[in-house]
């Protein structure tokens, strides 16, 4: 009897084994759920050299349509669209890479070259205030932003309660505190900032009217150029009001642009 | 009886003289030429009208009339007639002419031939008189007291064109002022047109809006009307201006005798003049005289290379604006010719782009009086200090001089800028489209090759739970430190705190010893655990020196709410107990039995744990 109960137990212990080396591989093994949008991926690469821009976009585009996104998959996208002559998809495609990629040059460098080409309403003169913060908030992602903001405040936090415990009271550890709280608040605040100022925004597709009222015989306002950047304030039945950089604001039908 | 041969007879004999008789009719008609007047006087500015009749031809050709000096003559068409006088038919045509006297006098109307049928006809001569208007329009009586020679009176005394100039000498490109007044008196004008005005050698520019006025010219009042316009000689020499002539109707009283034709003899009588007046229009064209006009060349000597084009008097003025800028920022210049003159023709002095200035298209507009450059330059640079002088040289007609005009060196400040210029747009209504000249590749930067993180869309990892919870509880970590620090502090600088909090654990590690005491029956080691045990407890829980613990002082340090005192007494009556055996066991251990231990060690317990719960 006994031998049995040993066996047995071996047995179980086998199997305990087994069943945490298999969790463990499950989350120890990186989530690579489709090949699907590397496969398409690839194909557009393809087209794009052979000039088949449009079938290129199709392959990009049905990447998205499953729901799957990234920085390279948006820029290859809007690239796509240039060259296509889609001056306002592009726009629209490489802000959306700009939000993951913020600093990727190449992003940078074409986004630049784009609205170069397109009439862009100036905005009013912004302060210099504003101005640092745009480029700060421009330069991380709004993920970073709140994640690097969270970690200097727990940092903190914690160099606080240790300088407490180990009785540290030189200047210069207060001087730190003081610093990577402000740090802190500075990264969360910009993260708000960023949030605020991402939603809602659009990017006109076509060359349209910005009209005083949601109405096509409404009188026109003023007039919206394919790949202007806009603000979405209010919908109504399929028209949508906007403001433009330099805040005048308009009434313009939904299809004619998307958002961001 | 009429016998059958009586009536074919009598018709016969009607059919004949029906015959003859027709015959007779057809031979009757006789070929009449004849010319008529609707009257023999008339006032001046009237016209009567010539009617030439010729009748019993069949086929009747037009007519013109030949010229008849100081009568304008126009044909007002023909009409056919066909009457029937006695019993037979007449058929004739008429020619009307309007006649229009332009003097007072007397007037021939010569007799007219016609060949009809190789026959000559000709009409009588007919004359007609022509007098000056009379009554109140004519103030000469008035003022003079004389009375006017009216018989050489003419048309042309009443309807006139007076041209005048600001100057009858002018340079070539210069502009020359020209004032056309067309003067009326006791004629009525309707529809008078804009003047014409022609000559060689000048373009004529946009006539103002005409003027309305009455003036007094020799004792005479007369209704004027002003045009003016201005001239601009193109080429140099003596230049012939005018006739200008002015295209009119006259409104012209039908005479009485057309009056008699329309409505019968009946309203001939006097009594109804005027009742049925009506009126017709008959067209005109006044002419002024002519006039000569110099027009000089501009002097060569002392003419500026930069000379403008401008021929008048004029003023220039320059903005420049902004002053303060950074390398790359755009500046708007505005140059302003305002004056006198030809400005159509000037032309703005032209800056220079050099290494420090960047140029763009200048745009000109022009109002009224003024004209407008508007020029957007840039400093490609920080060595840029100033926009250089800008100098308009014009001809100063009245002078006869070449004058410029000197505005700036306009200082600027230009800044360094940091970082790259990126795109410029000057303007956002600029109608110019700039080029930009900064690092504009010919294409933009190629596809990427890795698809990099690919990830759902939407997801973002801060809007997950996972986030939030991970942040909350490390809060919650730290927080628990915190805390544990302050208790720590508190342990180290408040003793009796901290006394107090060590009291229980001591009691617990005694109570745990005497428990083995107990077990071992070892008396005196069990009540000398308790009573140190006791002791020291109630000195920590307390804060009284160890020396001073006894059941007295104690009970002293209890203060409880009357609601506890049977508990209070319970548990006093416990400890007293105690303390006393600790006594006893010391000169009376075997009056101690183990039982009696057992208990004391449960109400040690017993004490212990109410004072803890309840201090």
């Amino acid at each position: 009897m006994v031998s049995t109960a040993v066996s047995q137990d071996k047995n179980i212990k086998y199997f305990i084994k087994g069943l945490i080396v298999l969790i463990a591989l499950f989350v120890i093994s990186p989530v690579n759920a489709d090949d699907k949008p590397l496969a398409r991926f690839v194909t557009a690469e393809r087209f794009y050299k052979e000039k088949e821009y449009k079938k290129a976009i199709e392959q990009y585009e049905l990447i998205i349509k499953d729901g799957e996104e990234s920085g390279q998959i948006y820029y290859n996208l809007a690239n796509s669209y240039f060259k296509n002559g889609n001056y306002g998809k592009a726009v629209l495609n490489y802000e959306r890479a700009k939000r993951i990629m913020p600093r990727d040059r190449d992003v940078d460098y074409n986004y630049k070259y784009v609205l170069k080409l397109i009439k862009d309403f100036g905005s009013e003169n912004k302060g210099f205030m504003i101005k640092i913060i745009d480029k700060f908030t421009g330069f991380h992602s709004d993920q970073e932003l709140v994640t690097i903001g969270v970690t200097i405040g727990l940092v903190a936090l914690g160099l606080y309660l240790l300088f407490l415990f180990m009785k540290v009271t030189l200047i210069i550890g207060k001087i730190i505190l003081v610093v990577l709280s402000v740090l802190a608040v500075v990264y969360m605040g910009g993260f708000k900032y960023k949030v605020q100022k991402q939603v809602g925004t659009a990017v006109i597709l076509d060359n349209s009217d910005a009209r005083f009222e949601p109405r096509e015989d409404a009188t026109i306002h003023f007039k919206l150029n394919e790949g202007n950047r806009v603000k979405m304030m209010k919908f109504e039945g399929g028209w949508v009001k906007i403001k433009r950089a330099d805040n005048k604001q308009g009434w313009v039908q939904q299809i004619n642009l998307e958002g961001i | 009886m009429i016998s059958i041969y009586q009536i074919k007879k009598s018709i016969i004999l009607t059919i004949a003289i029906l015959a003859i008789g027709l015959t007779i009719n057809a031979q009757a008609q006789s070929v009449s030429f004849t010319a008529e007047v609707d009257t023999n006087k008339i006032e001046l500015g009237g016209a009567f009208q010539l009617s030439l009749a010729v009748s019993g031809v069949e086929n009747i050709p037009g007519f013109n009339l030949p010229e008849i000096e100081g009568l304008n003559i126009r044909s007002s068409g023909s009409s056919t007639n066909i009457t029937m006088i006695n019993g037979h038919y007449e058929k004739s045509r008429t020619f009307t002419f309007s006649l229009f006297p332009m003097k007072v006098g007397f007037y021939e109307i010569p007799s007219f031939t016609a060949e009809i049928d190789g026959k000559t006809y000709s009409t009588e001569a007919i004359s007609v008189e022509v007098v000056d208007t009379p009554g109140p329009v004519n103030n000469q009586i008035a003022s003079s007291g004389q009375v006017p020679d009216s018989a050489n009176t003419s048309i042309k005394d009443k309807l006139f064109l007076v041209v005048k100039t600001d100057k009858n000498k002018v340079y070539l490109g210069e502009s020359l002022l020209v004032k056309i007044y067309l003067y009326v008196n006791g004629v009525s004008v309707r529809d008078p047109q804009m003047p014409r005005i022609e000559g060689v050698g000048f373009t004529v520019g946009e006539f103002d809006k005409r003027t309305q006025f009455q003036q007094i010219v020799e004792g005479v009042r007369y209704d004027v009307v002003e045009h003016d316009v201005f001239l601009y000689p193109t080429r140099t020499g003596t230049l012939e201006l005018g006739p200008i002539k002015l295209d009119c109707n006259l409104l012209v009283k039908n005479n009485q005798q057309t009056n008699r034709r329309s409505f019968g003899s009946f309203f001939d009588d006097e009594f109804f003049e005027g009742i049925f007046d009506s009126y017709r229009r008959v067209p005109m064209t006044v002419e002024s005289g002519k006039g000569v006009i110099n027009v000089l060349e501009l002097p060569q000597e002392g003419k500026p290379d930069d000379f403008s084009g401008g021929v008048g008097s004029y003023d220039f003025n320059v903005q420049v604006s902004p002053t303060d800028v950074k390398e790359g920022d755009p500046i708007t210049l505005k140059m302003n010719v305002t004056g006198q003159g030809n400005i159509n023709a000037v032309n703005f002095p032209k800056l220079k782009e050099t290494n420090e200035i960047k140029l763009y298209e200048p745009q000109i507009s022009q109002n009224n009086g003024d004209k407008i450059l508007e020029q957007v330059l840039i400093p490609r640079s920080k060595t840029l200090t100033e926009i250089p002088a800008i100098k308009f040289s014009y001809f100063d007609s009245e002078s006869g001089e070449y004058k410029t005009i000197t505005r700036g060196p306009f200082p600027i400040n230009v800044q360094e800028r940091e970082g790259d210029i990126g795109l410029r747009i000057i303007g956002g209504d600029s109608k110019n489209d700039f080029n930009v000249e900064e690092e504009l590749g010919s294409d933009i930067v190629f596809i990427k090759s890795e698809i990099g993180n690919v990830k759902p869309i939407g997801i973002k990892k801060y809007k997950q739970p996972s986030f939030y919870i991970i942040i909350v509880c490390a809060l919650i970590l730290w927080f628990f430190g915190y805390v544990y620090y302050l208790r720590n502090e508190r342990l180290k600088t408040d003793v009796v705190y901290a006394k107090r909090k060590h009291a229980p654990k001591y009691a617990k590690k005694q109570i745990a010893k005497a428990k083995n005491f107990l077990v071992s029956e070892d008396k005196h080691g069990f009540y000398d655990c308790i009573y140190k045990t006791l002791k020291k407890y109630f000195s920590n829980k307390f804060h009284m020196p160890v020396g001073t613990v006894s059941f007295e002082s104690v009970i002293d340090r209890c203060r409880i709410s009357k609601a506890d005192s049977d508990v209070l007494n319970n548990i006093k009556a416990k400890l007293k107990r105690i303390f006393e055996e600790c006594d006893i066991v010391r000169y009376a251990a075997g009056q101690i039995s183990h039982d009696i231990m057992q208990n004391s060690f449960e109400d040690l317990e017993e004490i212990i744990d109410f004072y803890e719960r309840k201090f």
